[in-house]
């Protein structure tokens, strides 16, 4: 029983710890993900949030008005499918972005089509549905600011954000 | 050919011809110019002390914004002859055609001390030596001074292009500030020159894409506020807003008033696909009005309110469509070169505003609803999201430069594709969307 | 170890593994919202909640052809009211020339009525003054002659203010490209390249504030040479469109086939130099750059009687019929009409005396359908 107990502590402090971490962004109103206190993680620790944007790749990216998938993105989601499968804590959203080549509006439709490909892999490499959700920013989130491919190939990307919860 | 003819002229005819031996001598002319027109507005004339200030602003105002159309070019005053140009006194012709006006406009301003300005003014065809309409009088609170001189503007475009007015209307807007890769937008409203400008919402959240409803009191949006793109209903007045409730397990974006601002178009989004619902704003229920595997997005409102176009790749590039609003299949109706996007119905129902993307650039253009007659009327790196003036003749549109430092500004165009010009703003701006022209 | 720890460690344990494992195998995960919500971040917490009332449930699948189907569950106050943000007091940084800084939005500064003055006051002024001013004070108003009445006479020295006025900068230059392009581009199968405008904003500002592109027709103003080929063509293509009045008119007088006799009279009687000179006259000073989209559409008769020296008498100048608008933007078009005639006719129009009577009365047909921007 002993050992029991002294396995199940870890556990309790951890809910109490995401509980606080709720209420926290409650009242601050500020978006959980940004959490400094997140992002202070160690990296090196392979279940960390940070470990897993730094090491594993929390993104993939796509060809021009695309939203297949090509075979490094592939590879890349499986990695993420494992990685994700082993740490069920997370609660996750992909995000769906473009480049500025396009209308607004279409660009958030088509972040949205990104957005659901990847859950869509993901999902069928065994994370989830539940823990899963989309959203598209268009073109208002842009990482690389030049108007050349070489910047458009990196904002043509679907992110996969962990949120706060267990690891 | 069937001419319309008047029946009392046509007995004067009769007359001149009898008296004649000969018919009257028949000429055709097809060939003219297209040039503003020259107009000479001098400083309004102040019917009391107090009033002078105030007739000098306003008469600068409206030269200003007739200037602006790009119809009317103004004659500098220190051309003018007739330095003396009081309401009351006659004009001299002979002292305007010297120096080649074609249209005169006098007025006249007083205030009272109860804080009431009142504006009279007269319109004249120099060379065809005669008043143009009735001399107008226009009353307001003195604080109402830029709106006074839009309305006055207003009357005086009306009466001599014969086009409705547009000058005293609001427009909606994004205003952004920040650098490229962290853009901070909020909406904004201002006078239809760029002036006046009041925000709506705060900047914490990205809000795209307003659309004012056409008795300029409702602005609907998409907002991230809950951290996804939701559609909120706000309210111009008080900027009080509330989320608009779209079905489950996806995202609305992208919605557009009805004519009769009732009901809202919008594109929503499941399962990675967009189409497009509509939705009654009193019962707040929504309606799906496309199926297809396409993006299906950008709607607008005919401007009867019976049809919808919008875009759709379901051809495999962004098209244009139309529909009826009860229901049907969606009509192509872009087959131009390149890529069609953000259809906007024309408020006189003849044309369609669009965005148009070939070989790398971005063009305004507009076509028939049938989708003839299509042409450009801008062109750059990025041009976007053209919105109409409440009389269907200038388009507004937002203009993006190149680059790490580019930034959105907004500019106009008559829809002849003249005068193109950048709207003079403080601050980069995008996503314009042109109010109804105030009562 | 006491019974309490025991419970309370085994009820936690039960909710952690629930937490952990429940919701893979939880089908309706939407039951239960709250204790979903305490796995789940602040914002997912905020959406599940905020999600939760307002949505309608739509299994719309098939509505595609029938919209009108309303699908949703009733609308238990579907809307959330939300306050206004608290940043979101009306600001205006912007305010500038406004000395009084205007109010809300919502409460617009009422215009009040639109009083017509009746023209009464001017009326009478208006009629008399010209007149005493151009016989007395006044030197003779320059003559705003545009175009040599005649195509064979050589035109004038630039001397006159019109032209110089008329004649406009530099920026010109660069619209009328803008101008050509366009209409070049117009065809519905469409530019295949975006390349209609000016890009640089300084540029376009320049132009706009001068003056819009002006088209290039004025400058297409022909020759004399072609003259001697086209008269034919062109006098019947001028009268054609008027037939219906020529008929008319005939009918009136009671002589049927007077018709063509008529006309073929006038174009005999009349040198077709004499009226392709009046035509090219009164264009340059037909504008319809200040004119409505309907005006363009709108073609006016305008007929006036001119005096011997071939000037259009005083209020002889009428709108005889239009077609294809309203009467409103008839009304536009004849004053665009008169404006030219008055315009480049102050000087008169140079016709033979001789023949008097056959120029005697003209009726001139405005088509506006060159005009318009294809």
């Amino acid at each position: 029983m002993r050992l029991i107990y002294l396995a199940l502590v870890p556990f309790l402090a951890l809910t109490a710890c995401s509980n606080s971490e709720r209420d926290s962004g409650l009242l601050s109103g500020t978006l959980g993900w940004d959490d400094p206190a997140v992002n202070a993680e160690d990296q090196n620790d392979p279940k960390s949030q940070a470990f897993f944007e730094k090491t594993i790749g929390d993104r993939v990216f796509f060809e021009v008005d695309q939203y297949t998938l090509n075979n490094s993105a592939k590879a890349a989601l499986d990695t993420q499918a494992q990685w994700l499968m082993n740490n069920r804590g997370y609660v996750i959203i992909v995000e769906g972005h473009a480049d500025e080549q396009g209308t607004r509006e279409y660009n958030l439709a088509l972040g949205f089509r990104r957005a659901q490909s990847v859950q869509e892999y993901l999902v069928a490499r065994g994370v989830s549905g539940l823990r899963l959700k989309t959203r598209s920013y268009g073109k208002e989130r842009p990482i690389e600011i030049c108007s050349v491919e070489r910047c458009y190939s990196k904002n043509r990307r679907a992110v996969t954000l962990l949120t706060a919860g267990l690891s | 050919m069937r001419l319309i003819y008047l029946g009392v002229l046509a007995m004067a005819v009769w007359a001149n011809t009898s008296l004649a031996q000969n018919g009257p001598l028949k000429i055709e002319i097809n060939d003219g110019v297209i040039e503003p027109l020259t107009f000479a507005i001098p400083i309004f004339e102040a019917e009391n002390l107090e009033a002078a200030a105030v007739a000098t602003e306003i008469s600068r105002i409206v030269a200003a914004d007739l200037i602006s159309s790009g119809l009317f070019r103004e004659i500098p005053s220190n051309r003018f002859i007739s330095r003396r140009t009081t309401f009351a006194e006659a004009v001299r012709y002979p002292d305007w055609r010297a120096i080649n006006t074609q249209a005169l406009m006098t007025a006249a301003v007083k205030t009272t001390s109860s804080g009431r300005l009142t504006v009279k003014f007269r319109i004249f065809d120099i060379f065809s030596g005669v008043q143009l309409g009735s001399g107008m009088q226009l009353a307001g609170d003195t604080k109402a001074i830029r709106r006074m001189a839009h309305k006055v503007a207003d009357q005086v475009y009306e009466r001599i292009t014969g086009e409705g007015p547009y000058f005293d209307s609001k427009i909606v807007f994004v205003s952004e500030s920040g650098p490229k890769d962290n853009r901070r937008k909020r909406l904004a409203i201002m006078d239809f020159d760029g002036e006046s400008v009041q925000f709506l919402t705060g900047n914490e959240n990205i809000v795209l894409a307003p659309r004012i409803s056409n008795n300029g009191k409702q602005v609907l949006y998409t907002s991230w506020e809950t951290g996804f793109p939701q559609i909120y209903l706000l309210n111009v007045g008080t900027a009080g807003r509330k989320r608009l409730p779209t079905p489950k397990n996806g995202m609305g974006f992208s919605p557009r008033f009805s004519p009769d601002s009732k009901r809202i178009v919008y594109s929503f989004e499941r399962g990675g696909n967009s189409d497009i619902y509509l939705m009654d704003l009193a019962t707040a229920r929504s309606a799906r009005m496309t199926s297809s595997p396409s993006i299906d997005t950008a709607p607008s409102f005919s401007s009867d309110g019976r049809q919808i176009v919008f875009e759709s790749d379901r051809s495999g590039t962004q098209q244009l469509y139309i529909m009826p609003v009860s229901g049907g299949t969606p009509k192509r109706i872009s087959f131009g070169n390149g890529r069609y996007g953000t259809p906007v119905w024309s408020p006189r129902g003849d044309l369609i505003a669009f965005t148009k993307q070939s070989n790398g650039r971005f063009g305004i253009g507009v076509m028939r609803t049938d989708g003839s007659e299509e042409r450009l009327l801008s062109a750059s790196f990025l041009d976007e999201g053209p919105t109409w003036s409440p009389n269907g003749r200038v388009i507004m549109f937002a203009r993006e430069d190149r680059g790490p430092k580019g930034a959105p500004s907004l500019y106009s165009v008559d829809i002849t594709g003249r005068n193109l010009r950048a709207l003079n703003l403080r601050a980069p701006a995008s996503d314009p969307s042109w109010g109804p022209v105030q009562p | 170890m006491s019974p309490g720890t025991y419970i309370s460690l085994t009820l936690h344990a039960a909710l952690v593994g629930w937490l952990l494992f429940g919701g893979d195998f939880d089908r309706k995960p939407l039951e239960v919202p709250v204790t979903e919500v305490s796995v789940v971040s602040a914002e997912l917490f905020d959406i599940l909640v905020n999600n939760t009332p307002p949505s309608i449930d739509t299994s719309l699948e098939i509505a595609a052809t029938q919209p009108d189907i309303e699908q949703s569950e009733p609308p238990i106050d579907p809307v959330m009211d939300i306050a206004p943000e608290k940043t979101t007091q009306v600001l205006s940084p912007n305010v500038q020339n406004d000395t009084l800084p205007e109010s809300v939005p919502d409460k617009p500064v009422r215009l009040e009525e639109v009083i017509i003055i009746p023209p009464v006051v001017l009326a009478e002024p208006e009629v008399e003054h010209p007149k005493l001013l151009e016989t007395s004070l006044a030197p003779k108003p320059r003559p705003a002659l545009r175009v040599a009445p005649v195509a064979v006479a050589p035109p004038a020295p630039n001397i006159d203010i019109g032209d110089i006025t008329r004649d406009a900068a530099a920026p010109q230059v660069v619209s009328v490209e803008v101008a050509q392009e366009q209409t070049a581009k117009s065809p519905q199968a469409a530019a295949p390249e975006i390349v209609t405008e000016a890009e640089n904003p300084s540029e376009v500002i320049e132009i706009s504030k001068f003056a819009p592109p002006r088209t290039v027709r004025p400058q297409k103003r022909p020759a004399p040479s072609p003259l001697a080929a086209i008269p034919d063509k062109q006098t019947t293509s001028v009268v054609a469109p008027i037939d219906p009045l020529a008929v008319a008119l005939a009918e009136a007088l009671g002589g049927a086939d007077v018709v063509s006799e008529t006309e073929g009279n006038v174009t005999e009687a009349l040198a077709p130099q004499a009226i392709r000179g009046m035509q090219l006259a009164i264009s340059p000073c037909w504008n319809l750059g200040a004119s409505s989209s309907a005006v363009l559409f709108t073609t006016v008769v305008v007929g006036m009687k001119l005096s011997i020296e071939g000037k259009p008498l005083e209020n002889s100048i009428y709108l005889v019929g239009y077609e294809g608008g309203d009467s409103e933007s008839a009304q536009r078009a004849f004053e665009t009409a008169q404006r030219a005639i008055k315009e480049c006719g102050a000087q008169g129009f140079e016709l033979p005396a001789d023949q008097y009577s056959a120029w005697q009365n003209v009726e001139i047909t405005f088509n506006p359908e060159k005009m318009r921007v294809r």
